[in-house]
């Protein structure tokens, strides 16, 4: 590899020399806008980002997650209401209370925690 | 208020439509440069932070929720944090600051300073080291860092062959690296 006398091998000093002028030939330009060349890659490469498998997927799972999300919630609704209705039943039917508040609590709870942890 | 064509293209956008998107970070751009571009007076930065903008963006699509508002505020917010990040990281290193010329000496082998390049009298040296050089050097500075052409197209403009674009672009930086040192004698 060429040195030159800084002792930096040449081409780190040409990248250098050419970072340094891109910078300051922008400089010297007036206009505010970016330059066209620019935006058209920028516009590709963020395009050609938004197709990637994984960005694509996230968009995906954010509509899947809220449509279990309200499926949770109406199905906690239901589980709710059925649990009241079947210990309402039992009591009309005069089946022992205390077995049925048990019976009907552990279901509750269990459906509870199911469907707690598809809302959160 | 927003009527229904454009929540509808809230909601493309949230879900990533290409088209939407495409027309979308064409209008963003400009705008997004000129917001960098009045806080530090910089075009490369300004272009570094566009484009970090809208990658965050892309890679954070799934943080917008359009019930919130337009995608063009949530950009925003997005460039508002970078604009922030980029204060953070000049106040934890040292300040540049000095005489211009004694960085112009340094170019092929220190990074310039943002600092010194956000100086009007950095933009104004430059023009003058640029109006020294030969017409053809100046289009094909102007046309390779301002335009942001390949060589290819520039050759295609010039009429000319690649290697002729390509040696012609050495001998203007070469020039340039010449006059803007010796501005520290006159």
């Amino acid at each position: 590899m060429n040195l030159k006398n800084d002792n930096l091998p040449f081409d780190d000093s040409a990248a250098q020399l050419e970072k340094n002028i891109s910078r300051l030939v922008k400089l010297a330009d007036d206009s505010n806008k970016p330059g066209r060349a620019f935006t058209r890659s920028l516009i590709n490469s963020a395009l050609d980002e938004l197709k990637r498998p994984e960005i694509k997927e996230k968009g995906i799972t954010s509509e899947v997650s809220c449509w279990r999300r309200a499926m949770g919630w109406a199905a906690m609704f239901a589980a709710a209401c059925g649990a009241g209705l079947a210990f309402v039943l039992s009591v009309l039917l005069e089946i022992n209370a205390f077995f049925t508040v048990i019976v009907f609590f552990l279901m509750f709870a269990n459906w509870m925690t199911y469907f707690g942890g598809l809302i959160l | 208020m927003p009527d229904e064509l454009e929540k509808r293209n809230w909601a493309g956008f949230a879900k990533g439509d290409p088209d939407i998107w495409r027309e979308f970070i064409n209008r963003q751009i400009p705008l997004l440069f000129g917001i960098f571009m009045k806080r530090w007076p910089n075009p490369s930065l300004a272009e570094e932070l566009v484009q970090r903008s809208i990658f965050d963006a892309v890679r954070g699509l799934d943080s917008y929720n359009p019930l919130k508002g337009s995608p063009e505020e949530w950009l925003l917010g997005i460039a508002r944090n970078n604009i922030r990040l980029e204060i953070r990281k000049r106040a934890a290193r040292p300040t540049a600051n000095g005489d211009i010329s004694r960085y112009l000496q340094t170019i092929d082998t220190e990074p310039l300073p943002d600092e010194i390049l956000e100086r009007r009298e950095t933009a104004e040296m430059v023009r003058l080291a640029m109006s020294r050089l030969k017409s053809k050097e100046q289009a094909v500075l102007r046309a390779r860092y301002t335009e942001g052409l390949m060589v290819d197209e520039i050759a295609g403009q010039m009429q000319t062959t690649e290697k002729a674009v390509y040696n012609l672009l050495y001998r203007a930086k070469i020039s340039l690296r010449r006059e803007l040192k010796l501005m520290k004698s006159s």
